[in-house]
């Protein structure tokens, strides 16, 4: 039925914290590069022995610590620089530059789901488990190194009896710690609320109405006047989200701005000749699509496939999704990407 | 394949991978007893200090001196201290060795790589264990304790696996940071840890506990933060400190970059070595900021050899030394494609 293969507590240092327009957490991409990462060291359609693949991955924060300070009360944060620059022929003379960067630590919890599902013994169960385990201390998470790993551990469940245990068991490693939840709907409601008015620039308001932290002024009229100048005072309130919930503004994919390029036509690239594929289209230039998403405490978790994000590519678009609930409308994929069609 | 050339893309990840440090006071006695030991939280010092950095024209000019003198230097910065009543600072962090020096973790060229491979699969085999030496001795002499070190009464370092039933103890001042070599049983043994991590038999896991007696509530030292940009009159001294521990935010810290840099500093190979006594950390040109020195910028850099060593006509030339060096920045990591500019 289906398969989920849990890294627990996984705490990362210094990870990327910027993704497109947004700094806090990595982005959904990252996590999932990760997974395939994984997946072609496991999959035997890579270099691997088991006959499955990583295709998404759930998100859960345990704990993040952003690299940032604040020169005084009410500042602006500001990101920690260090000078661990890359070392050129050029910088033999000169002092290198110093590259800005934003990180963070965190600890976060993956679940990663098994296209098929294994057929496995409990001493080979046990053999995946260190296996995956000492794979991911060699590997990166979103550009941090892994210093260490709660548990891994693979579940399986063969009825729905089974699937609620497993769903305790998962939440259980995974507590306490907020889940990252696709709300493109959000987004999507948003803009047609705001294209009523104002067609043009809809999609990029809807997406600030999320991402900024807005305030509006109430004028207080003075006695024996009735329009308002200058001096007038205001009263002014935060304005709330258009959506209850921890909302936040993420990096969602790449939209490409230029025709997909073979390795003939771009120089320098890191593809390895592939006898059996020569057309393949290698490069395609790409920007970052943007989208909204709630972090959702782990308790309120009912179904995990619809927390499991996986890359969907249609045409230019190459973007991380969870599925659609049954509810809503079946292109999915592309009223997200109409949204965000003006946004750059 | 006569002359090979650098990649246009190329880097190696870190091998040596320390977490942050942690900061904690407590009493030299508690030793070995966890509870004992609280976070060092910082504050905030703002002093009415005196100018002490005057221009050529102001001192030729006694009356703008004299003004000058008057005004007040106001500073105001973050600071760190043991608790009063305590003598001792614990500096925790974990360090991960990670398998994998063969391989470069992106390479465009396909020729350089296997032949990178081959070259470098067959040093990891046999010559490994030097450099796993140097490593070891780097935690034993608790040289990433850096300012703390300096003076402390006593210095003593644990550092534990979950493979070993006992911490293995170290006395720092027993290995002078002159040197980098030892014949300490424990230093071999714990040498022969991180080499198994190298190789990819065992995940390397340490954790090491460095506790340095520094006297009665006496000022730390966690690593300065880089603050670009800073605004005249306002915090001017940035510590890093780390939220979160036992409870406790703005707990001072020290960069896991800086802890690194200790622990590779076992580059005496550099030409200039019998002059200054002191072994460098690894850098591709030697270079030494503290003292505005580039020791190996004399074709014995990093590229050079790395290319003779690739190189099949060239290889012999090359010393154990220079080997040593290479496999060294390779553990080090970093960004080596030679691009256009």
């Amino acid at each position: 039925m289906s398969q989920y293969l849990v890294l627990s507590k996984i705490e990362v240092q210094n990870a990327n914290a910027i993704a497109g327009f947004t700094w806090g957490f990595p982005a959904i991409t990252q996590f999932l590069g990760f997974t395939h990462a994984l997946s072609r060291k496991i999959s035997v359609n890579y270099q691997g022995t088991y006959n499955t693949e990583f295709v998404g991955c759930m998100v859960i924060s345990n704990k993040v610590s952003n690299k940032v300070y604040q020169p005084k009360p009410y500042a602006d944060f500001e990101f920690l620089q260090s000078k661990n620059p890359p070392v050129l022929a050029k910088h033999k003379a000169t002092s290198p530059p110093i590259i800005e960067e934003g990180k963070l630590n965190a600890t976060v919890s993956l679940v990663l789901e098994l296209s098929d599902p294994l057929l496995l013994t409990t001493d080979q169960v046990t053999e995946l488990e260190n296996k995956v385990k000492a794979m991911c201390l060699n590997m990166r998470i979103a550009g941090g190194s892994v210093l260490s790993i709660g548990q891994v551990k693979l579940f399986r469940a063969n009825n729905s009896q089974d699937e609620s245990k497993q769903l305790s068991h998962i939440k259980r490693l995974c507590m306490p710690g907020f889940v990252l939840k696709d709300q493109s709907e959000y987004l999507k409601k948003q803009t047609e609320k705001i294209a009523v008015e104002n067609n043009e620039s809809a999609p990029l308001a809807a997406w600030l109405d999320f991402s900024a932290l807005k305030v509006t002024a109430t004028p207080e009229l003075a006695e024996g006047q009735t329009l308002t100048n200058d001096q007038t005072d205001a009263t002014w309130q935060y304005l709330k989200k258009p959506f209850d919930g921890y909302l936040v503004p993420i990096m969602a994919g790449y939209k490409a701005i230029a025709q997909p390029l073979t390795k003939e036509e771009v120089i320098g690239l890191r593809v390895k000749p592939d006898p059996e594929d020569q057309d393949i289209k290698a490069v395609n230039f790409v920007e970052a699509v943007h989208s909204v998403a709630e972090w959702l405490s782990m308790h309120k978790v009912t179904r995990l496939s619809e927390y499991i994000w996986r890359y969907n590519q249609d045409g230019e678009w190459y973007l991380c999704q969870q599925e659609s609930k049954p509810s809503s409308d079946n292109n999915e994929p592309s009223t997200n990407t109409d949204l965000i069609n003006n946004l750059f | 394949m006569s002359t090979i050339k650098l990649p246009s893309v190329l880097a190696f990840d870190r091998k040596l991978e320390p977490s942050d440090g942690i900061m904690f006071s407590g009493d030299w006695q508690d030793i070995g007893n966890d509870k004992k030991w609280q976070p060092i939280e910082l504050f905030e010092r703002r002093n009415r200090a005196v100018k002490s950095n005057f221009t050529q024209e102001v001192l030729e000019d006694e009356e703008a001196l004299q003004k000058q003198i008057a005004e007040a230097n106001l500073s105001w910065g973050d600071d760190g201290s043991l608790n009063h009543g305590q003598d001792t600072l614990r500096l925790s962090f974990s360090l991960r060795v990670v398998a994998g020096i063969q391989n470069p973790t992106v390479c465009n060229n396909v020729e350089f790589e296997s032949r990178f491979n081959e070259v470098i699969a067959g040093y990891v085999q046999d010559d490994l264990q030097e450099l796993a030496a140097r490593y070891a001795y780097n935690i034993a002499n608790g040289r990433f304790l850096w300012r703390n070190r300096v003076n402390a009464q006593q210095l003593k370092i644990l550092v534990g696996t979950s493979e070993l039933s006992n911490k293995l103890k170290f006395n720092a001042y027993d290995f002078p940071l002159s040197g980098t070599t030892t014949n300490d049983k424990d230093v071999a043994q714990l040498a022969q840890l991180i080499l198994a991590g190298f190789k990819g038999e065992k995940n390397t896991v340490l954790k090491v506990e460095a506790f340095a007696q520094l006297g009665d509530a006496q000022r730390v030292w966690p690593s300065q933060e880089m603050v670009l940009n800073s605004a005249k009159g306002e915090k001017s001294r940035h510590l890093f400190s780390l939220n979160g521990v036992q409870g406790k935010d703005n707990v001072a810290a020290m960069h896991c970059e800086k802890i690194g840099n200790a622990l590779r500093t076992i580059d005496d190979w550099y030409p200039k070595f019998e002059q200054t006594n002191k072994p460098i950390a690894i850098e591709a040109y030697g270079s030494v900021t503290q003292r505005g020195v580039a020791y190996r910028s004399t074709r014995n850099d990093f590229k050079t050899l790395l290319l003779k060593w690739l190189s099949s006509e060239t290889s012999s030339q090359l010393t154990e030394q220079d080997k040593h060096f290479v496999v060294a920045m390779l553990i080090r990591g970093g960004v080596f494609g030679e691009g256009e500019s």
